[in-house]
């Protein structure tokens, strides 16, 4: 615990500058009384209370120990509800998975920043928005988990741009990157099962650029939807185009999803006609990147062929986020970094 | 005793470096700096700025600390 005095004619948020933390807005005070509320509410494990001082991961670049504990403090520190601490654990148990490569994540130039995406029985008992401005702003759930990730990442893995985080121009969705699935209007069931999680409430983290949105208000068609997709997808100014295992996660808003879905086309069929769309000439690719961190098979091809921009359809990741209207979204990866998905556990 | 080892970063990155270093238990971590930005520079640039610092990195392996 650490006792912290506020000076004549400092706010609370002075304090918090003034000592390098929080992420440049207002925090509300982690008080002992909170943090025990937020601890207090976490469900026992076969019938035992959870550790509140378990590490539950070791978190890049500063090697720093994340317990509960750490963890419920920036729950509070970013505004979070009790129920939202489970939802927040699984997460960083997420970023600690070794195929996210956080390491990599906070020490790239690229403006990446992971994205949680909350699934099933928490996303509901939280009150996470998976509708009508699922992204934000708005709601309390998906503003303050994703913030308190933030947070995690900058007081506990020691994220903080420069020492800790190298990212060029950082970027907006570096403050709070969090969304739920909408799993009532989704087609195909749930994203999560569909990786083989199969729990009543699951968390995927992606480590990605911000949203890029895709517009088509006139289609019924699934491909004449899905090419737009696909456009949003080839671009040289993405990691995706040099380094092909790079994985893409396409929200589809929920009317998109039911076009597709009407047509007859399943999840994997989206995915496998957005691996065969989205592709650029080799020879442009190669006039882009002089080094490519491509699968061997597509170093062969020649320069008139066309290369997907990733290696598998399976690195098309088909989610549905939104609510009405006719606005899906891309969100490319950094590139060198697999997406996780876990159950929800305390 | 071990490999004698040198890190040559960028001086914008030193910071980040340093801090990894830390974090990895190495806080005594050899440490060159060369200049900024390697990313886009052509092979004579290259070369011309390690050619700068090689004497510095031959000497960190090298000599006692």
């Amino acid at each position: 615990m650490v006792d912290v005095s506020v000076e004549a004619g400092e706010t609370v948020l002075d304090v918090y500058e003034r000592n390098g933390w929080g992420d440049g807005l207002p925090l509300e005070a982690p008080t002992p009384e909170r943090v025990d509320a937020m601890l207090r509410a976490l469900a026992p494990v076969n019938g035992r209370p959870v550790d509140p001082d378990e590490v539950i991961a070791v978190l890049s670049p500063r090697s720093g120990e994340a317990t509960r504990r750490t963890i419920a403090i920036n729950a509070v520190l970013a505004g979070c509800r009790p129920e939202h601490l489970p939802v927040l654990i699984s997460a960083v148990r997420a970023l600690a998975h070794p195929d996210l490569n956080l390491r990599g994540v906070n020490a790239t130039t690229h403006p990446v920043a992971p994205l949680l995406i909350v699934h099933g029985q928490a996303a509901v008992e939280g009150g996470f928005n998976a509708g009508l401005g699922a992204f934000g702003p708005g709601n309390r759930a998906n503003a303050a988990v994703g913030r308190a990730l933030r947070l995690i990442l900058l007081h506990v893995a020691g994220a903080r741009p420069g020492p800790g985080d190298a990212s060029t121009q950082g970027g907006p969705a570096k403050y709070g990157y969090c969304v739920a699935e909408n799993l009532d209007e989704s087609p195909w069931g749930g994203y999560a099962r569909s990786v083989g999680v199969d729990a009543p409430s699951a968390i995927t983290i992606h480590c990605g650029e911000a949203p890029h949105n895709v517009h088509d208000m006139e289609s019924e068609e699934p491909a004449r939807i899905l090419d737009k997709v696909a456009s949003a997808m080839t671009s040289t100014g993405q990691n995706n185009a040099p380094i092909s295992q790079g994985e893409y996660f396409v929200a589809l808003c929920p009317e998109h999803a039911a076009a597709c879905a009407a047509d007859g086309w399943t999840r994997d069929d989206v995915a496998a006609y957005l691996f065969n769309q989205a592709r650029m000439r080799v020879s442009e690719l190669k006039r882009a990147f002089g080094l490519r961190a491509w699968a061997p098979w597509m170093q062969r091809l020649s320069d008139d062929d066309l290369v997907p921009m990733t290696e598998a359809a399976a690195n098309i990741k088909v989610v549905v986020i939104g609510g009405a209207g006719k606005h899906s979204s891309v969100i490319p990866s950094w590139g060198m970094t697999r997406s996780v998905t876990l159950p929800v556990e305390p | 005793m071990g490999v004698p080892t040198v890190v040559v970063t960028t001086e914008h990155f030193r910071r980040l470096t340093d801090q990894v270093a830390t974090s990895l238990n190495r806080p005594d971590l050899r440490i060159v700096e060369t200049r900024h930005p390697i990313g886009g520079v052509d092979e004579d640039t290259a070369r011309a700025w390690a050619d700068e610092v090689v004497e510095t990195v031959i000497a960190a392996l090298t000599e006692p600390r």
